[in-house]
């Protein structure tokens, strides 16, 4: 690995392109055919901002979003496999979320309760999977992965045995799917700032990823530290999952390749990361609306079936697990 | 009279119902460097660990510059105490450069960035354990000796005032075994900082320590010079096995003796 100062500044600036492409991208191709950005009138205008607007923000804010939660998870268990769907995480907040929503939960909103299935996960899998010493990396993947499975099923009995029963919430809740997703523009501001808090603490990060006794010797409060990425990589989580469900393999895939243009340091990691995200699931979702148009499918299914033969071929080649 | 860098005081540890040891006295100048023997798991890295902070202690006080150990903030206690940990695993690939770089974290600002200055110390400290040339080799592709010289430039790189080594001669080669104790030695000699190593040779032990902790297990400890306490008898004892010193004139060896089952 040669990760040179000129290719980390080539990375950055193709990245900076990619996000802008791929938003635009976004924008103008749909069921109702292509609009290009210079149509800004009537009803092309009416649907690029009120359909394509709306849920090409949703789909970058949460591909930045589970991108960053996937750099936590892999510190955290010093993993780079992990990542919030695998390890349950997306299972427990859609759970959490779905029990709301079904119970008829009005006093607390539905990410906070995604939140907190997120966090119970996360707090689960750190806790089974911890080992004496070093991490063995085989439990940590199955615990996670038994855990996701538990919630998977804990789904599929709400939804069979509730009023709400669909195709289509099933598929949201278990696939990940941005076709009922919006959000307005103004959501990019408390994102970016989410975002740079975390990476303000890139530093500590690295630490951690040597360790939790080596970070503790370099100076970092380790326990403190885990609780704060417990409870950042769990907001995140949920936040993305209330608003598109369980997409899958974006805070794997993503990660790991920026880990192979820009090096491990977080500090370059997490803002490659955040926006090689973003378009990953901007262009994802692009191509969800329009490879069966005017049919739908759900983002999640394009992320897994990218998703599933990387992180298979990664298990294979990745470099101590026992 | 120079205050002590480090002061124990009725220090009681124990694994379970495993005493390491009872009612440990130390003292510990600059300049001084003390090695730990004593046989396999018999509580060496969880005195060293105790020392470092890592667990609390069961009984008695540590003091680092006449101040109790828990009343440090963790990120003063790491500018003035550093640890070599027995394992180093690295979970996610970085450069060599970026693995010793990672010392001088406890020196810096939250925000801040590692200057020239910083970049400089690291590839001395790489040129130092003899790394030199691996600054932008990937971590992944050391032999474990290198790994362990790596760890080392990291904890030169921190630069504490007392330095803790648990066995730092783990994987290497007698030459590097060698060139590593001079390092800390040379750390040691030079600025008035001291070290405390857990070591299984007795021969380094008495080339390099100038004090040695013996632990003999039930929470027996002998601690003295080195020259004084390391005889024949004593580390017999201590390891319960034979153990002859050869002498040659240069300089004593100890050497083991033969197993009975050879007979």
């Amino acid at each position: 690995m040669n990760v040179s100062p000129k290719r980390v500044r080539w990375v950055f600036i193709l990245l900076g392109l990619l996000l802008p492409f791929s938003l635009l991208l976004s924008l103008s191709v749909g069921s109702s055919g292509w609009i290009g950005p210079w149509q800004v009138e009537g009803n092309a205008q009416r649907i690029v901002m009120d359909l394509r607007l709306p849920r090409a923000m949703a789909a970058l804010i949460v591909g930045s979003l589970l991108a960053t939660a996937g750099c936590l998870m892999q510190v955290l268990l010093r993993n780079p496999l992990a990542d919030p769907y695998i390890l349950g995480l997306s299972g427990g907040a859609s759970v959490f979320a779905l029990i709301g929503m079904t119970l008829g939960i009005t006093w607390l909103p539905v990410p906070a309760l995604a939140f907190i299935g997120a966090l119970l996960t996360t707090v689960l899998v750190f806790v089974l999977a911890r080992g004496e010493g070093a991490w063995t990396s085989a439990r940590v993947l199955l615990t996670g992965v038994v855990v996701a499975s538990g919630w998977g099923a804990l789904i599929s009995l709400i939804l069979a045995t509730g009023d709400t029963t669909s195709l289509r919430g099933m598929l949201f809740w278990l696939m990940g799917d941005l076709s009922h997703a919006r959000a307005s523009v103004l959501w990019l501001l408390p994102t970016l700032l989410v975002l740079t808090l975390i990476w303000l603490r890139s530093r500590s990060l690295n630490v951690l990823s040597a360790g939790a006794l080596q970070a503790e010797l370099l100076g970092e409060p380790t326990r403190i530290r885990f609780w704060e990425i417990f409870v950042a990589a769990s907001l995140l989580t949920g936040i993305a999952v209330a608003m598109a469900g369980a997409i899958g393999f974006v805070g794997l895939i993503v990660p790991h390749l920026m880990r192979l243009l820009v090096g491990s340091d977080h500090r370059r990691l997490l803002p490659a990361a955040a926006a090689f995200g973003a378009s990953f699931l901007l262009i994802a979702d692009t191509l969800a609306r329009t490879l069966l148009g005017p049919r739908q499918l759900p983002v999640g299914v394009l992320t897994a079936l990218i998703g599933v033969p990387l992180f298979l071929i990664l298990l294979r080649r990745a470099k101590g697990i026992r | 009279m120079t205050p002590p860098l480090l002061k124990i005081n009725d220090l009681t540890i124990a694994i379970g119902s495993t005493r390491v040891v009872d009612a440990l006295q130390l003292e510990l100048l600059p300049g001084q460097l003390l090695g730990i023997l004593g046989p396999n798991g018999i509580g060496k890295t969880t005195l060293l660990k105790t020392v470092a902070g890592l667990r609390p202690a069961e009984e008695g006080d540590i003091q680092l510059l006449e101040r109790p150990l828990q009343d440090w903030p963790r990120k003063k206690l790491a500018q003035r105490l550093g640890m070599l940990l027995q394992h180093t695993q690295y979970a996610f690939e970085a450069s060599c450069e970026a693995v010793a770089l990672i010392g001088r974290h406890p020196h810096l600002g939250p925000l801040a960035r590692e200057t020239d200055a910083d970049r400089r110390l690291a590839q001395c400290a790489l040129d130092l354990v003899g790394l030199g040339a691996f600054a932008g080799r990937s971590c992944f592709t050391l032999s474990g000796g290198e790994s362990r010289r790596l760890a080392l430039a990291s904890l030169l790189v921190q630069d504490p005032m007392l330095l803790l080594l648990d066995e730092p001669t783990n994987h290497l080669d007698p030459a590097h075994q060698i060139s590593m104790l001079d390092l800390v030695f040379n750390r040691v000699a030079e600025q008035g900082r001291a070290a405390i190593m857990a070591l299984h040779d007795a021969n380094l032990a008495a080339c390099y320590c100038s004090h040695v902790l013996l632990l003999f297990g039930n929470g027996d400890w002998a601690l003295g010079p080195s020259r004084d306490l390391l005889t024949e008898d004593r580390l017999s004892r201590l390891y319960g096995c034979t153990i002859r010193c050869v002498e040659d004139g240069e300089q004593a060896v100890f050497a083991v003796g033969r197993s009975r089952s050879m007979d």
